[in-house]
């Protein structure tokens, strides 16, 4: 069984997050192949550099960012939802100018291409929308 | 080819929702993916014609319009929040077909994915 996940919530504001990534953890754990998530909208906030989780909280993006170094996860940002956001990667910001960049390890910068392949290529497709 | 419904819950600019929305319809579009949308609660909204956004926002009705070149061709709306809303058809762009929850109900089985927004 693939399957691949679409996230729009926003880390700690919107529950569904947290949900998405409990989801992933568990498919992982029961041995299924998490073939992509792909984060649009407000989901690509998991992908920031500078966030500090709170010390007495989950740490929401250290746990995203392990999916990817630590299990093999393709983990994909939209990136008109992520340029729109200030999340960008050291490519975007030479491109745009920009001094800084923000884009966590692990976490890769692409098309709604990303989106359309995976729901194509997996057996299920599950949002955990906003 | 898998078929995908995007659904559509949230009005036009409360958020970016509508925007982003209308973005993947056209990305799935443009890969070839058979595309259908579903308007339900206020996401009626964002198909409501003689729309007067703020300065800085985007129409969210006039993207409608292309839809017909990504072949985008089957718009449906919750007939009962239609009503809900004191709307009908005659005030709404793309040409929808308004449909009970019978038919709602096949429409959801009919498509591989289904995409919120």
């Amino acid at each position: 069984m693939k399957i691949a996940v679409h996230v729009t919530g926003s880390p700690y504001s919107q529950q569904s997050n947290l949900t998405a990534l409990r989801f992933c953890q568990a498919v992982i754990q029961e041995g299924k192949q998490l073939s992509r998530v792909f984060f649009s909208g407000d989901g690509v906030h998991s992908a920031t550099n500078l966030a500090v989780a709170p010390q007495d909280e989950a740490d929401l993006y250290a746990e995203w960012q392990e999916l990817a170094l630590k299990h093999d996860v393709d983990l994909v940002v939209c990136i008109s939802a992520c340029l729109r956001r200030g999340i960008i990667n050291e490519e975007e910001a030479q491109r745009y100018e920009k001094t800084n960049h923000n884009l966590k390890q692990g976490f890769v910068l692409s098309g709604l291409g990303q989106l359309v392949e995976a729901s194509i290529e997996c057996d299920r497709l599950v949002t955990f929308g906003s | 080819m898998k078929s995908t419904l995007i659904i559509n819950c949230k009005p036009p600019y409360s958020s970016l929702s509508a925007k982003e929305s209308q973005d993947t319809s056209l990305a799935f579009a443009a890969f070839g993916v058979p595309v259908a949308l579903l308007f339900v609660g206020d996401g009626i909204f964002q198909l409501l014609n003689n729309q007067q956004p703020a300065p800085g926002q985007k129409n969210t009705a006039a993207a409608v319009d292309s839809y017909s070149l990504y072949e985008i061709d089957e718009l449906y709306v919750s007939e009962a929040d239609l009503m809900n809303r004191g709307l009908s058809l005659g005030d709404l762009v793309g040409n929808p077909k308004a449909i009970n929850n019978a038919e709602m109900k096949a429409l959801l089985a009919r498509f591989d994915n289904l995409l919120t927004y």
